[in-house]
């Protein structure tokens, strides 16, 4: 069963940066890179529906999310989209299990045994039954991403928005936890967008990556497409800094 | 660098630790100095006399019935009003920020023409707020009222300060998963501001406890009615000095444990989810 994509076509201005971009991903995650500031947060930030475009549209399949030209906005609660920030954003004060417990009780009609049941299941698919009773402030940087992953995941989201992933963790651990991402998030068949700073987390993750500059993208493809053709020099640079790594 | 010049910097760096050290503490001495005075001169023979006065027992059983009144109603219409404060942004939110914060400025005297002139019998509300003849002045209620005004801010600007302090990203998620803003406020907001709304509560605790000008004002000085403790002290002073010195140190006592209680509360406050600045002002008392 293939997901339906999601599609964003905005406009917008954060702080003193004028943002402007259209991507689209279905299957198959959308790596989003860019230097420091270019408003890869900014646009994570306008799909989830904390900030506000000022025109375009945000769509998912047949569900629009945000256009303001037939009056529709969504709220961050109607979107129905999963994120995992770069702090993961564990709540510090609820086991595990209660942060999955937690995100299940939010949506509505969803009976106490179904929560239970479902909770069960998000711990089990990502490993982490052993873990359910712990306190999230007690676990490692691996088990706080998958538990946030879990989490995201349990409410069955239409599209799954994950910030630097991997900036967190030492370089050995990175490569392994890239791994694991990489195979994971493949599988999904979910709408999934992974913005990340770092060329080889880009290469792995991304089965396309779509480079942000200055609030605009500048070039989307493979990352053979990339190599071969880069439209800009920070794009020649950063798929150079992956092959002298 | 020598091994000599290492030791006179070494003992010139001490010399001006020291030297800062001495100049603060002038002010820890003679912060610490009337707090001593009023210990070392009551003695426990004045202490157990003083208590014994008729004016303590009605007064200590009306402030701790007062504040604790004053205490619900505050942390009651407080955290919702500070949870609101805390998200919303724009020129209104501020400018009601600062209308919260007024009664920690102006002086409590003048608090207290203030509520008479809003809540009195010749006072603004006092058409639709009365029947004839009627009026929240003098009373008990007043005192509360006038508890209310002047500690509130102390709990509403601590609990803004907690609750902004909670990580965005933590409200943002939570939102994705569709909770309700009364779920946010309950599941994520409430319990990992509770350190900062606890210490909140026991200064604002404080502040009531210590309330004069405002209270003498608007309720008056009644016995059993509305003389809570500083009122207590006060008219005590004028007849029996032991029973003053006995119902200060009462109430210093309490102050004390009040002011531990705050620090354990911000100890205890989770350091990841909230940053560590620990923006909390002392209440300023006295009439």
């Amino acid at each position: 069963m293939a997901a339906a994509g999601l599609r964003a076509r905005v406009t917008g201005r954060i702080g003193g940066l004028a943002l402007a971009f259209d991507l689209e991903v279905s299957a198959g995650p959308l790596a989003v890179v860019g230097p420091n500031g270019a408003g890869k947060t900014s646009l994570l930030l306008m799909l989830l529906g904390v900030l506000r475009p000022e025109s375009g549209s945000i769509e998912l399949g047949e569900h629009v999310l945000f256009d303001p030209a037939r009056g529709v906005d969504l709220p961050v609660e109607g979107r129905e989209l999963g994120y995992v920030p770069q702090d993961y954003a564990l709540f510090p004060h609820l086991s595990v299990r209660q942060n999955i417990e937690f995100a299940l009780q939010c949506r509505a009609g969803l009976a106490p045994d179904e929560v239970e049941q479902r909770t069960g299941q998000a711990l089990a698919e990502l490993k982490l039954t052993a873990l359910g009773e712990r306190r999230v402030t007690a676990l490692s940087g691996g088990e706080k991403q998958r538990v946030a992953l879990a989490r995201a995941l349990s409410v069955r989201p239409r599209a799954l928005l994950l910030d630097e992933p991997l900036a967190a963790f030492d370089i050995a651990a990175r490569r392994q936890t890239r791994a694991f991402l990489a195979d994971y998030l493949g599988k999904l068949e979910l709408p999934t967008i992974v913005v990340t700073h770092d060329a080889a987390d880009a290469r792995a993750l991304g089965a396309r990556i779509a480079v942000l500059e200055a609030g605009r993208i500048v070039q989307a493809g493979s990352w053979a497409e990339l190599e071969a053709r880069p439209a800009s020099a920070f794009v020649a640079e950063f798929v150079a800094e992956f092959v002298q790594a | 660098m020598t091994s000599t010049g290492e030791q006179r910097l070494a003992r010139r760096q001490q010399l001006q630790r020291a030297l800062l050290g001495a100049v603060g503490g002038l002010l820890l001495l003679f912060l610490a100095l009337p707090v001593l005075g009023l210990v070392a001169g009551t003695s426990w023979a004045d202490f157990r006399a003083g208590l014994a006065h008729p004016l303590v027992w009605p007064a200590l059983r009306l402030s701790l019935l007062t504040t604790l009144v004053s205490l619900v109603v505050t942390v009651a219409l407080g955290t919702p009003l500070s949870w609101t404060l805390a998200h919303t942004r724009g020129r209104w939110a501020r400018a009601a920020e600062t209308l919260v914060q007024l009664p920690i400025v102006i002086p409590p005297a003048v608090a207290g023409i203030a509520m008479l002139l809003a809540f009195g019998r010749r006072g603004l509300l006092a058409g639709w707020l009365y029947p004839e003849g009627w009026s929240v002045t003098f009373t008990t209620s007043a005192v509360v009222l006038a508890q209310i005004f002047v500690s509130a801010p102390f709990f509403v600007q601590a609990a803004v300060s907690a609750f902004r302090r909670i990580e965005p990203n933590l409200l943002i998620v939570a939102r994705t998963f569709g909770a309700s803003p009364w779920r946010v406020f309950l599941r994520v907001g409430l319990p990992l501001a509770a350190p900062g709304l606890a210490a909140g509560a026991i200064l604002s605790w404080a502040r009531a406890l210590g309330e004069f000008g405002a209270t003498l004002m608007f309720a008056g000085n009644l016995e059993g009615r509305t003389q809570t403790l500083p009122l207590a002290i006060y008219t005590a002073l004028e007849a029996d000095l032991r029973a003053a010195q006995a119902l200060s140190i009462v109430l210093m006592a309490v102050a004390v444990a009040l002011l531990l209680g705050v620090r354990a509360a911000l100890g205890t406050a989770p350091s990841r989810a909230v940053s560590s600045s620990r923006a909390v002002s002392v209440p300023a008392g006295g009439p």
